[in-house]
């Protein structure tokens, strides 16, 4: 019954659909990375946080009535539209009407009605709120550190050593051996292995927010730091409560003029088709000398 | 003129339809997408169709991919003349797929003109003189997100607003190519976005501006933004810029002017699209279309843009800091800054804008009294000696113009 009356609905609100002449499509549309970009909306609705799974594909909690908001709702437009938006049955019916009147959304019977207005306002329901919200989590610094052990400080800073002097070694090797473009090659490659051997019990990487290896996204405790250092060039480094105790350590890494070669605004041919061959989705170019570029981060474990 | 570059975003997504049946789309999105065997044919279903933002920040954030819109974080707006890559995007519709600058023409019609004309890009080019204006945009739904109760649609929180360069024709002397009545009122635009349903009959979008915003001189039919051809999804190769008013009005991908005997009537002119109550009314009230006006210049406001919220800063040092403020069709005559939630306020140095509704530039340095937790509040004032409020303002149904102020949040220790 339900079929019969959405495949009906389609064809009156689709009718004019015509594919549009455009040339064959890449053969796997599904399969293109997508960016790291944050996405507002995709953690679960506050007042579940956490309890509920959440659907990869569209961020929607999954919970009773997923499935028919999914398969009703995101025919036409992003899921996106509906986790950024709150609202009472009252609000979510408003939606409805309004888009079966203007927008050529089909009918739906009773219960399928009851049942997707129900999962809204349970899931993305109103939001009560004052004459002004609060700061967001992503906008506010990280929370006061306890008092620090200096020792263990020490041993994030120290740990970080053989990781800056594998990196920066094996770049001017390949700069004088190769060139700027051969030095491309060679951190494509052996930049992940030096991070790996430097790791011993202290754990340690590299993090950007404006990417040029995907490996380098943040650890989830670095994320605001990596993003309040970026703020503030006075800082030498900063420090956050590991989630399985310990202490997380980061500290800042300016660019040098060496680094100009393939991280600046003024790039060689060569380099510029080494970095669009290895790295497609670079983020990583027109820097100047002295600019935040990321961090050094290292997991030192509790005692 | 350099090409604009072809738009790399839909083409093979919305081809995909074209040798592929609805059972293919189940096939492809495999059984997760219940119903698929319902699919119209030349329905895309939304996994298969998400518009990309190839070649901006990877800062920007993602409201919604369809149709587009994805907002700039405050401190990605720093510079001073916003770049195409940190220029936020709000789209109705779908853009068009590829656009021919060669065989792009503009019409002018509607009843308030004497003769209709058609005109080719390059004919636009090289009958009228070209101008420059740096013009702010904003979005008159920027900061809808605070809004309580909750208003539909695009939850913007501060980073719907730029300021780039415009090049192009003179709206008023584009116009005079088919004569204006003496009756005009208003002029609407048409462009070529497609209606998210694939129906092609469908207008996504029609507004414009009343007869005299027309008339200014920084009102741009143009072709160029920051010296460069306009990019695909800012309405390349020809867009409507109407500085000050809601970015609505300011047109993409513009195939036709209608100047019009009335106050225009294209989709989202009317109801409560870019409407706001034309009287104050309590939070959450019912207000009926007639008692619903047209915005037309943005009110007054301010953005810090370095540095960015969530910054641990050391104590015993002033901060820098610095932003910029406009004021829709006004100038900003003002803006101090509070760190302590507006108790006291200190005056920014504020600097005079480039030209007519181009964003101006502050810059001051704080100095916090010891550690701890605060929040650095910009607060403007235009020429008229309205502020920000510090609160959100008048609740309406829609949520836009909210112009509260802006602010960051610092750790010192």
């Amino acid at each position: 019954m339900r079929g019969v009356l959405l495949g009906l609905g389609c064809l009156v609100a689709f009718s004019a659909c015509t594919p549009s002449a455009a040339p064959p499509p890449p053969p796997a549309v599904q399969a293109a990375p997508a960016p790291a970009r944050p996405v507002l909306g995709q953690a679960p609705p506050s007042d579940k946080a956490g309890a509920l799974p959440v659907d990869a594909d569209t961020g929607l909690v999954v919970a009773e009535g997923f499935e028919l908001v999914k398969g009703q709702c995101t025919v036409c437009h992003s899921a996106k539209l509906v986790i950024q938006n709150r609202g009472d049955e009252e609000h979510w019916v408003g939606l409805i009407r309004w888009m079966q009147k203007t927008q050529g959304l089909w009918p739906f019977d009773e219960k399928t009605e009851h049942t997707i207005v129900s999962y809204l306002a349970t899931h993305y329901g109103a939001e009560e709120g004052g004459r002004r919200p609060g700061l967001s989590a992503r906008l506010m610094p990280p929370p006061a550190p306890r008092p620090l052990d200096d020792a263990q400080v020490q041993k994030g800073k120290a740990a970080l050593g053989p990781l800056k002097q594998g990196l920066m070694g094996t770049l001017q090797k390949a700069i004088q051996a190769k060139g700027a473009a051969g030095a491309v090659d060679a951190c494509h490659l052996d930049a992940p292995k030096i991070a790996q051997a430097a790791s011993t019990t202290v754990k340690v990487g590299r993090a950007s927010e404006r990417l040029r290896n995907p490996g380098n996204t943040p650890p989830a405790w670095a994320a605001p730091l990596l993003r309040s250092l970026g703020q503030s060039r006075d800082v030498p480094y900063l420090t956050a409560d590991l989630p399985g105790g310990g202490l997380g350590y980061v500290e800042p890494i300016a660019v040098g003029p060496l680094c100009l070669q393939c991280h600046g605004t003024d790039l060689a041919p060569g380099v510029q088709a080494e970095l669009a061959a290895k790295y497609p989705d670079d983020h990583a170019t027109g820097y100047a000398a002295g600019d935040f570029r990321g961090v050094f981060w290292a997991e030192v474990p509790a005692g | 003129m350099t090409q604009p570059p072809r738009s790399r975003y839909h083409k093979g997504r919305r081809g995909f339809l074209a040798d592929s049946g609805a059972a293919a789309v189940g096939t492809v999105l495999g059984l997760s997408v219940p119903f698929a065997r319902h699919f119209p044919a030349g329905l895309v279903p939304v996994a298969l169709a998400a518009e990309g933002l190839a070649g901006k920040d990877p800062g920007l954030i993602t409201l919604n991919d369809r149709p587009l819109n994805a907002e700039v974080p405050a401190h990605l707006l720093d510079d001073e003349i916003t770049p195409a890559h940190r220029m936020f995007v709000r789209n109705n519709g779908i853009a068009p797929a590829t656009v021919d600058p060669a065989t792009w023409t503009l019409t002018i019609d509607g009843e308030a003109v004497n003769a209709p004309v058609t005109l080719t890009l390059q004919e636009l080019q090289k009958r009228f003189r070209a101008y420059t204006y740096q013009l702010t945009l904003e979005c008159g739904g920027n900061g809808r997100a605070e809004f309580r109760p909750n208003a539909k649609g695009n939850q913007w929180t501060t980073g719907a607003v730029s300021s780039a360069e415009w090049t192009g024709a003179r709206l008023r002397d584009v116009l005079q190519a088919a004569g204006v009545k003496p009756n005009a009122k208003y002029v609407g635009y048409y462009g070529a976005d497609t209606h998210l349903s694939g129906n092609k009959d469908k207008v996504v979008i029609s507004r414009g501006v009343p007869l005299a915003k027309a008339n200014q001189p920084e009102t741009l039919v143009a072709w160029a933004m920051n010296g460069e051809a306009i990019p695909a999804l800012h309405g390349a190769p020809l867009r409507l810029v109407a500085g000050g008013f809601p970015a609505s009005a300011s047109g993409k991908w513009l195939t036709r002017l209608a100047v019009r005997d009335r106050v225009h009537d294209g989709p989202k002119m009317e109801g409560h699209s870019y409407r706001v109550p034309c009287r104050p009314v309590a939070p959450g009230e019912d207000v009926p279309d007639e008692e619903m006006c047209i915005i037309e210049s943005m009110p007054v406001k301010s953005l810090i843009t370095f540095p960015g919220s969530g910054l641990v800063h050391p104590a015993g040092k002033p901060m820098s800091l610095r932003g910029h403020a406009w004021a829709g069709e006004l100038a900003v005559k003002q803006v101090e800054v509070s760190i302590d939630f507006g108790a006291t306020w200190q005056r920014a140095k504020l600097r005079k804008a480039k030209n007519r509704l181009a964003w101006q530039h502050f810059e001051t340095r704080v100095a916090f009294p010891e550690a701890g937790y605060y929040e650095v509040w910009a607060r403007a004032t235009d020429a008229r000696g309205q502020s920000q409020p510090m609160v959100v303002p008048g609740w309406n149904p829609k949520g836009y113009l909210n112009n509260a102020c802006h602010r960051i949040a610092v750790r010192v220790s």
